[in-house]
């Protein structure tokens, strides 16, 4: 099924939903619509802190063989690994996950990281979370980027009321640096979206001094936590959770334990189903860093590994499930990450020590089915140090979801990311179809060159096959979108578009046409 | 009214501020009230009234004496309840104990202890904020071990709060807790492990400068960080580890895994080559660290960040830190005279930072508690178990404010101290802000506030009575709002706050019901109506924005 990205109704003029466009589709495979800030998509982020042991995580069955022999002490037996395919299992405590693989709703993306590896947690968190390359320091995160693109001059004046929702989410105490902005984090904390707690709004002139910078900051801060808790308590209020969250296993954990991942996805779940309008959320799970006790000896299935994994898979599917029962799927992506994978070889206390690449999951019926990259390849030989060699930057992936998920136009990413950026397929299967071949019209459809006549219309001939509609838009030379809509169309005829507004200056702009049945084309127009 | 907040600015923005910095040279403004407080909110957590006003009265210079004398160092830790250490009689410390029987209570004793001591209002001592400062500096962190080890790095801090940096710089190399930290105790000739030799340069001297080539960090390089290593090996913890024996908990020199060969340091380093000098080693490499400015510099970047304000431009650099690293290095490493000189000078009484620096957890529950000397008065309900166990209470609220004291989240220490541009702010975030206001206003100024089932209640009489003139309704605000607050409020908020006060009542009727208060101590009657005014009226006074700074 095919979805299109909700808009706002209330802006200016009415968009209609549009056929697809594909002009402008530099190196992406698909149309970038650039109205994302009416997208009513939303990114929850899963962070998995510690550094996930990646090889037990999804296990590469073709190499089983080679990879016992080089993690004796470590490795599952092979019978109780859940198989993704036949050549990829996925840890034993995984099965709601691999349920979700076999429907369509999770992407794995293997070996995933950045060049020259740092491997201590803060640093590769830093680069995680900031998006930098491993010899940058950037102090925003690269969602925080994203976000001030669509909430400009962010924190002044918000919340607005065009935007009065709060940007991101992030549950916990603190704010997570993936929304660091270049003022300040774009994230509101919430520890509990239905219980929060009014602050002074007494307030005064504020001296500009060093004193009055700090005491600016706290004054914003609990401005917008007193505007934005209004916002999310009435979401959470009005919200609801559709299915029992499950506690922990009690088959590994003791009796009646909450699932801490699953808490936190369920507070996301009630403000998205209210009509909490923020675009990312994110969540936090500690006690990835297994060196020691990863796994039970002679019991490999077991430890604490197999606990962490537990949680993550059950919490993960019962949001998933949660969304779904609530027809929210569509709108929503998750993405886990973790600052890196674990060594190949295992340590002496059946634990693994910091590495380099790991995998990432997306996750949401959105996302593209199957598995991206190849199986890590392990060497009889491989040396104590050694980590998984990397297949995709991080950073590719996190531009990826922005192309895929938010609509951001590839050199806007490269902007965000990296000059290198190379888009991957990874959560595109509910855009728009990538049919039309760009520029090319349907069978029976003519298009003239559009042009400005003496009263400032621009005038377009049109050759339609019967009676169809035709939709257009205007984008100015920056790309944003000025105007847009839709005429009947018969026979060959010069159609009025529209006449010049005069809130947009003369100059070069872009024409898209996109017909009923699927044809689409990009024109240059010079409006007088 | 209307207020923009479009006065939104980051430090690093404010360039309207005059670029001018005050120099080091001697305060010579007016010794005010308001200047007194600004120093003591500085160097002891959450100064009292009368300390505020016998600063005032002494003067800087002998404010100066007290603050930077050598305090005692406080009591150990005791055991608390009956129900554990077995071998330990009740009242007596454990710190020297064995774990024979269930030590359950230990980490709760420990956790009680800090924050007793923090909280203690008879004497007025720089002592524990710089012991927290060293807390931050070496920031030994690692899965919560030994408490007799926890409580031997603590008293290490206290006992060095205002001595010598290079003393410290020995005995922190050599200390169980950091051993293991830092990996000292598998540091072998044979696998040297360059952990401790790293942050020892990085952080806690030399200060890693902008990288001039591969491995070369400017006041070090890769080199000097392999050789530092092997300079270092051989030091062992013995097997005290949550002991049944009595073993005591020390480091010791293993000859055999030293490495006696020499070692060659960089050309940033001088090219110095290092002799075998055995269990004597340690004190060779930091004498030869310290010999370069570099670690003056870094170590007073440090001290500057946590006492006056996160900023640091080359006009602070040239004129503040350069010439508190001369003083250091004049005075041997003796961290008073530079201590004495920051906070002697014109530059540390600039107008601009008074109350710049956002609280941190401690600073914000001592702030709030100790001006009325806590819950002092109730000596009825707090025995010794609930003395300790309020302690651990507080305890948890500054976890929960993302602050533990036990636990720094990393070597670097907390970020506030040195993650730029948000430093100080990262002690805030809605939630936090939140969690803030639920600590103090619904929890410790509740009237309904337990420690373990037993209702105690801040003694507002004993403020009250401290005040110059608690019938005048004005000047008991301004006595308040002077120690609660980094400055004076504006008018509309001192109206406000008034109002809260006065519920309705004039202030004509104030003195009457003050006079019935003050002359009928603990009589309801008399007390509630004064009470009912002033938790409402501190309610609101702690809410304010403001009352997030010093």
């Amino acid at each position: 099924m095919k979805r299109r990205n909700f808009l706002q109704t209330a802006a200016a003029f009415s968009i209609p939903a549009l056929l697809p466009l594909t002009g402008t589709r530099a190196s992406t495979s698909r149309f970038t619509s650039l109205i994302n800030s009416d997208s009513d998509r939303i990114l929850v982020i899963v962070h998995l802190f510690g550094g996930n042991d990646g090889l037990n995580t999804l296990i590469p069955l073709d190499q089983y063989q080679t990879l016992r022999e080089v993690r004796k002490d470590i490795i599952i037996e092979e019978g109780k690994i859940h198989k993704l395919t036949d050549e990829l299992g996925i840890h034993p405590e995984m099965k709601d996950m691999k349920n979700m693989f076999a429907e369509g709703k999770l992407r794995p993306i293997q070996s995933v990281h950045y060049p020259n590896q740092n491997r201590s947690h803060f640093r590769s968190t830093d680069i995680y979370t900031s998006g930098s390359a491993s010899d940058e320091f950037l102090t925003s995160g690269w969602m925080g980027r994203y976000l001030e693109t669509q909430y400009a001059g962010y924190p002044i004046n918000y919340p607005s009321s065009q935007q009065p929702h709060p940007p991101a989410v992030s549950i916990g105490d603190v704010a997570h640096p993936t929304c660091e902005g270049t003022k300040i984090n774009l994230s509101q904390t919430v520890l509990d979206p239905n219980n929060t707690r009014k602050l002074s709004n007494m307030l005064a002139d504020t001296p500009n001094d060093k004193y009055g910078d700090e005491l600016s900051f706290i004054r914003t801060t609990m401005k917008q936590t007193n505007d934005y808790n209004t916002v999310i308590k009435s979401a959470a209020d009005k919200g609801r959770n559709a299915v029992t969250y499950r506690y922990r296993d009690s088959n590994i954990y003791p009796q009646n334990q909450r699932n801490p991942l699953a808490e936190q996805l369920k507070k996301v779940a009630r403000m998205i189903s209210g009509g909490l309008q923020t675009k990312v959320y994110t969540v936090y799970m500690n006690g990835f860093d297994t060196h020691a006790g990863q796994v039970i000896e002679g019991n490999e299935h077991m430890g604490t590994h197999a606990k962490l994994l537990s949680d993550v898979s059950r919490a993960i599917s019962d949001f998933q499930n949660d969304l779904k029962a609530q027809g929210l799927e569509e709108r929503v992506l998750g993405m886990t990450f973790s600052e890196f994978g674990r060594r190949i070889r295992p340590n002496a206390s059946f634990g693994t020590d910091h590495g380099t690449a790991g995998p990432m999951f997306l996750f949401g019926s959105c996302v593209n089915g199957g598995i991206l990259g190849d199986n890590v390849k392990i060497e009889r030989d491989v040396d104590q140090h050694a980590g998984v060699p990397m297949q995709f930057d991080f950073r590719d992936v996190y531009g990826s979801i922005l192309v895929d998920w938010f609509d951001v136009r590839s050199y806007e990413v490269k902007n965000l990311l990296h000059d290198n950026f190379k888009y991957l397929p990874i959560a595109n299967s509910c855009n728009e179809d990538d049919v039309a071949d760009t520029d090319k019209a349907d069978e029976g459809w003519v298009f003239g060159d559009p042009r400005s006549n003496s009263s400032n219309e621009v005038v377009l001939q049109v050759t339609s096959p019967g009676t169809n509609l035709l939709r257009y838009t205007l984008f100015d030379g920056r790309g944003r979108l000025v105007l847009a809509n839709q005429i009947s169309v018969a026979g060959t005829a010069d159609h009025i578009l529209f006449k010049r507004p005069g809130r947009l200056p003369s100059g070069t702009y872009t024409l898209r046409l996109a017909t009923e049945t699927g044809g689409n084309l990009t024109r240059k127009v010079v409006l007088n | 009214m209307f207020y923009n907040l479009n006065t939104f600015r980051l430090s690093t923005q404010s360039s309207l501020q005059s670029t001018t910095v005050a120099q080091l040279s001697r305060y010579s403004g007016e010794w005010t009230l308001e200047k007194a407080a600004h120093l003591l909110r500085r160097t002891v957590y959450g100064p009292l009234l009368e300390e505020i006003q016998a600063a005032h009265r002494d003067g800087l210079d002998a404010t100066l004496d007290k603050l930077l004398a050598e305090a005692p160092i406080p009591s150990p830790p005791v055991k608390y309840r009956n129900d554990y250490d077995e071998y330990v009689k009740l009242g007596e410390t454990w710190i020297n104990t064995p774990y024979l029987g269930n030590n359950r209570y230990r980490g709760q004793s420990l956790k009680g202890w800090y924050y007793t001591n923090m909280m203690r209002s008879d004497r007025t001592n720089i002592q524990e904020r710089m012991a927290f400062f060293w807390l931050n500096y070496f920031a030994v962190h690692g899965p919560i071990t030994d408490h007799r080890a926890m409580y031997r790095t603590l008293k290490l801090y206290q006992e060095q709060a205002v001595g010598n940096l290079r003393t410290m710089l020995q005995k922190i190399t050599v200390e169980p807790r950091m051993l293991f930290c830092l990996d000292g105790h598998t540091n072998d000739k044979k696998n040297p492990n360059e952990n401790f030799a790293r942050e020892l340069m990085e952080l806690y001297t030399l200060g890693k400068g902008p990288t001039a080539a591969l491995g070369d960090y400017t006041t070090y390089t890769e080199q000097d960080v392999a050789a530092l290593a092997r300079a270092l090996t051989g030091w062992r913890n013995k097997e005290f580890l949550y002991s049944e024996k009595n073993i005591p908990v020390e480091s010791y020199f293993d000859a055999e895994a030293h490495d006696t060969g020499s070692k060659q340091l960089s050309h940033r380093l001088g090219n110095k080559v290092i002799q075998n000098a055995g269990s004597n080693e340690y004190k060779v490499v930091i004498d030869h660290l310290l010999s370069y400015k570099a670690a003056a510099l870094n170590f007073c970047k440090r001290l500057y960040r946590y006492f006056v304000y996160y900023e640091i431009d080359d006009n602070v650099m040239a004129h503040i830190i350069h010439p508190l690293a001369d003083t250091l290095i004049q005075n041997n490493y003796e961290i008073k005279p530079v201590l004495r000189k920051l906070f002697s000078s014109e530059h540390f009484f600039q107008e601009t930072f008074q109350g710049a620096v956002i609280k941190n957890p401690h600073d914000y529950i001592c702030s709030l508690l100790r001006p009325f000397r806590e819950f002092d008065h109730e000596t009825r309900t707090l025995n010794l178990q609930l003395r300790y166990e309020l302690g651990d209470q507080y305890y948890n609220y500054c976890r929960d404010l993302q602050l533990e004291f036990l636990e720094p989240p990393t070597i670097s220490g907390w970020k506030a101290y040195y993650d730029a541009p948000q430093y100080y702010r990262h002690w805030l975030s809605p939630a936090l802000m939140q969690t803030r206001d639920k600590i103090a206003i619904s929890f410790l100024l509740d009237e309904d506030f337990h420690v373990n089932g037993n209702r105690i209640d801040i003694n507002y009489y004993g403020f009250m009575k401290s005040l110059t003139d608690p019938y005048n309704v004005n000047k008991l605000i301004e006595e308040t709002l002077l120690v609660l607050m980094p400055r004076k409020l504006a008018n509309n908020q001192v109206n406000y706050l008034k109002g809260k006060l006065l519920q309705g009542a004039t202030e004509m009727e104030w003195p009457m019901l003050m006079k019935a208060y003050l002359a009928n101590p603990g009589v309801k009657e008399f007390a509630r109506p004064v009470d009912d005014r002033l938790r409402p009226f501190l309610h609101a006074t702690v809410g304010l924005a403001e009352f997030q700074l010093q």
